[in-house]
């Protein structure tokens, strides 16, 4: 089930709200839990036995982690579990081909495992709790159910934010949502549905026009970059908005994903911007336990080039993905040996470089495969055929695209503060609001229509 | 002290509750007097997902058939698909990928998955020598099976509307290309075979020299009534039978009450656009004859008439021909029409033509590659 769908905008939504208004704080944790299961179900109505074991296994593994003295042994078999389901589920297919690749074809068979929903979130969210536990920042639950909300709840379940354990172990003991919740939530979970279906879906079609081409003109080749890079800020962050709002109307508050990631001025900084939890689970988890930066220099760029490595890999099972965590590294790596001190010089040459980089990076991420990237990187500079621009959209495309550029950070960077303080929490805010909720209602519609000229029989 | 709610929160409460919690409550006990209203549509040509019943066997696959009955009959469904499309048509000038928004109105097809009119517009696709070949093998074969029995076949092309009315056709997709199929094959057929091909083109194009009307909708992919009859004249002149030109006098193009095309009920903005298209006929023409069609959707009709030409003429067609039947079967005493999609040849020889007419609109040329009895 999808945030921005008829099915959760208009029977979920409303009814776990009036349910959870009606059952009252004492019941709200395992009615949101049953809300939750429900949820994760509709998309995998049988494999949501997955997410139920690994919360049982974590919450286990927390308990014994805790109260045992073989901390070390339950983590590394808690994580072992968790990292055990990605590989069976994300990964298997893609080991098979390596091995394949070195052994020859068909060495062994190749697995065909359909990817569960959100596998990628909620088991770094269950990882989260059991290191959580073990490093003492947070205490194991006796109660199963605060752990199972926690790894299970709907609005971070498939596409995050990957909350960290100790910054909601609170919230799901004790939390009184309020109006000022429900509002606020909800008006942030209207802005993440217009980024989304307004913005995001605009774009997506005309980056799928131009990443459908085998060969594409310069000028299209850059704008179905462009595309695409405007796709994947408001799709995700549009997402992260709507979880944080959802969680708002809940009474959780879930710590910031996006902060304008387009206005960086360097890719150190990017990575502070874009996919925050992403980045603060590996620097809590993985960089920090490495040695992060405390183990000398060389050591240091060897921990970040570790971390990229594995952010390309969480991102998808395929070289690209770990092609374009590299390419990421690679430059962090450069900016630390001194690259900095060049894009220190000019802010808005810095931010424009930077925007340019993240672009080539969302070639490599998008294209099937690495070789198609490479095709298109070459058409990006010339190699293709020529296209006229009308084939990867319509003046809806051009207009949005150009609200885009303008709301991915340079209408919140010279905004005047005055206007923006004016403009936060008024009502031609909160009109504007409404509007954005009837407009993506009028697009979900839309994009039910499907209408022939003869009947299809 | 009681805490105040601001006029923001009450608007985004008002959001909440009439924008999420309300519409399926208010559908379901009000929903059905509420159908069929203005922005009701012509439909979608396609049968809508039907309430999946939940069992054991389809326990996996029950969500996304529940989705997909949700979304072919969310609350408020049409109204809300109408203020969709008329949000693109005001702001945007555009539309869906179907269909085309040009100037002054004009609406064009452009679904690439049947006939990618675009493409033809364009000149891609364009046929390649073997299959010009292949194709004129297929119509001369046919021509020779029908000759045996005494029919004699003529082959009827009509153009696109982007053919005849490429001046409407938004800046960015240029002019018409030089080269395009509908030209490849009436040239190649004509110098190549001895087969009996009607090309309407030229006599539209001359047509439109001749009167101030349109010869299409503009909000549909057909031609209307007059263009019909310029395309009839060109195929009966083929068969001998003469027709007065559109400025002889005899018959005058029209302009009639409104309408709104195929194209505009693919936008779903029927009730919208519905006052910049007009019918188109002649005035003096009157149909002769009676036409008796099959039930069911695109069935078979036959025309009878009399006093007119003797012939049996059985013609194989797709939609354009809905429009030239009023002329075909004036000219006939008998005449029978099946689209090609549902042509048998056995129905054709039960009928027992004289002459059996294959029309084809230039977006499915690609009919012609695999035509035969």
């Amino acid at each position: 089930m999808v945030f921005s769908s008829v099915i959760f905008l208009w029977i979920f939504l409303p009814l776990v709200f009036l349910g959870n208004l009606l059952v009252g704080r004492k019941w709200s944790n395992i009615f949101l839990l049953l809300a939750s299961l429900i949820f994760y179900a509709w998309g995998e109505p049988v494999r949501v036995i997955i997410m139920i074991f690994s919360v049982i296994i974590n919450w286990a593994a927390g308990l014994l982690i805790e109260k045992t003295d073989h901390k070390k042994l339950f983590l590394a078999a808690g994580v072992a579990v968790d990292l055990g389901f990605l590989a069976v589920f994300k990964y298997a297919g893609f080991f098979a081909d390596i091995i394949n690749g070195i052994f020859g074809a068909d060495f062994i068979p190749r697995p065909e495992i359909e990817l569960p929903i959100g596998i990628s979130f909620f088991t770094f969210q269950a990882i989260s709790y059991i290191a959580d536990v073990y490093r003492g920042k947070a205490k194991a639950s006796a109660d199963p159910l605060p752990v199972a909300l926690y790894i299970s709840f709907f609005p971070q379940l498939i596409a995050g934010p990957i909350v960290q354990y100790v910054s909601v172990e609170e919230q799901l003991k004790e939390r009184k949502p309020g109006y000022e919740d429900m509002t606020a939530g909800f008006k942030r979970f209207l802005y993440g549905l217009g980024k989304k279906v307004l913005i995001a879906n605009v774009m997506a079609e005309c980056a799928d026009a131009a990443f459908g081409m085998k060969s594409i003109g310069t000028g299209a080749a850059w704008m179905g970059a462009l595309a695409y890079t405007l796709q994947i800020y408001y799709d995700f962050s549009g997402y992260s908005d709507m979880a944080l709002g959802l969680g708002r109307i809940f009474g959780f508050r879930f710590p910031e994903n996006f902060n304008y990631p387009y206005m960086s001025k360097s890719i150190s900084e990017f990575w502070r911007r874009w996919h925050i939890s992403l980045g603060a689970f590996f620097r809590e988890y993985v960089y920090i336990p490495l040695g992060g930066n405390k183990k000398g220099k060389g050591r240091t760029y060897l921990n970040l080039f570790i971390v990229f490595f594995l952010t390309g890999l969480w991102h998808g099972a395929d070289f690209s993905f770990i092609l374009w965590g590299l390419y990421h590294g690679l430059i962090s790596l450069a900016e630390r040996a001194g690259l900095k001190k060049l894009q220190d010089k000019s802010i808005v040459l810095s931010r424009l470089i930077c925007f340019v980089l993240v672009l080539f990076g969302w070639v490599l991420f998008r294209a099937d495969n690495t070789s198609a990237a490479v095709n298109y990187i070459s058409c990006m500079f010339g190699a293709g055929e020529k296209t006229a621009l009308w084939e990867l959209g319509n003046k809806k495309t051009w207009v949005m695209t150009a609200v885009a550029v303008i709301g991915a950070g340079p209408l919140q960077s010279l905004c005047p503060q005055k206007i923006k303080d004016k403009w936060k929490d008024s009502a031609p805010e909160a009109l504007y609001c409404l509007l954005i909720l009837f407009f993506c209602l009028a697009a979900l519609a839309g994009n039910s229509y499907n209408p022939f000229i003869y009947f299809q029989f | 002290m009681k805490k105040k709610y601001t006029l923001s929160q009450m608007i985004i409460t008002a959001a909440f509750v009439l924008g999420i919690c309300l519409p399926m409550p208010l559908w379901l006990l009000v929903g059905g007097r509420l159908k069929g209203g203005i922005f009701s549509g012509g439909g979608e040509m396609r049968d809508l997902a039907q309430m999946p019943v939940l069992s054991a066997e389809n326990y996996s696959t029950y969500p996304r058939e529940f989705e997909a009955y949700l979304s072919d009959h969310m609350p408020f469904r049409d109204a809300l698909i109408a203020a969709q499309s008329t949000g693109d048509y005001l702001l945007f000038g555009s539309s869906s990928g179907k269909v085309i928004v040009g100037k002054d109105n004009w609406l064009f097809y452009a679904a690439k998955d049947d006939g990618d009119p675009i493409a033809d517009y364009r000149g891609e696709y364009l046929f390649t020598q073997s299959q010009l070949e292949d194709i004129a093998q297929r119509l001369s074969e046919m021509r020779d099976e029908l000759a045996a029995q005494d029919i004699e076949f003529v082959l009827f092309l009509a153009p696109d509307k982007e053919r005849i009315y490429s001046e409407y056709m938004p800046e960015e997709y240029g002019a018409p290309a030089e080269k395009y199929r509908y030209r490849q094959i009436y040239e190649y057929i004509r110098d190549n075979t001895d087969i009996r091909i009607v090309d309407s083109l030229d006599a539209l194009r001359d047509a439109k020299t001749k009167t101030d009307l349109p010869l299409w909708y503009k909000t549909d992919t057909h031609w209307n009534d007059v263009g019909a009859y310029v395309g009839s004249r060109a195929l009966l002149a083929e068969l001998g039978i003469e027709l007065p030109d559109i400025d002889e006098g005899i018959y005058t193009p029209v302009m009639q009450e409104e309408t709104a095309g195929d194209l505009a009920r693919l936008l779903h903005l029927e009730f919208l656009l519905k006052r910049g298209d007009n019918e188109c006929r002649l005035q003096g023409f009157e149909e002769k004859g009676e036409t008796v069609a099959e039930e069911g959707y695109h069935s078979a009709a036959e025309h009878h008439n009399s006093g007119a030409d003797e012939r049996r003429i059985y013609v194989c067609r797709d939609s354009y021909c809905d429009a030239m039947l009023q002329y075909i079967g004036s000219s006939f005493n008998e005449s029978r029409y099946v689209y090609w999609q549902f042509f048998d040849s056995a129905d054709l020889f039960d009928y027992d033509p004289d002459v059996f007419v294959f029309e084809v609109v230039e977006r499915y040329l690609n009919e012609l590659m695999v035509i035969g009895l």
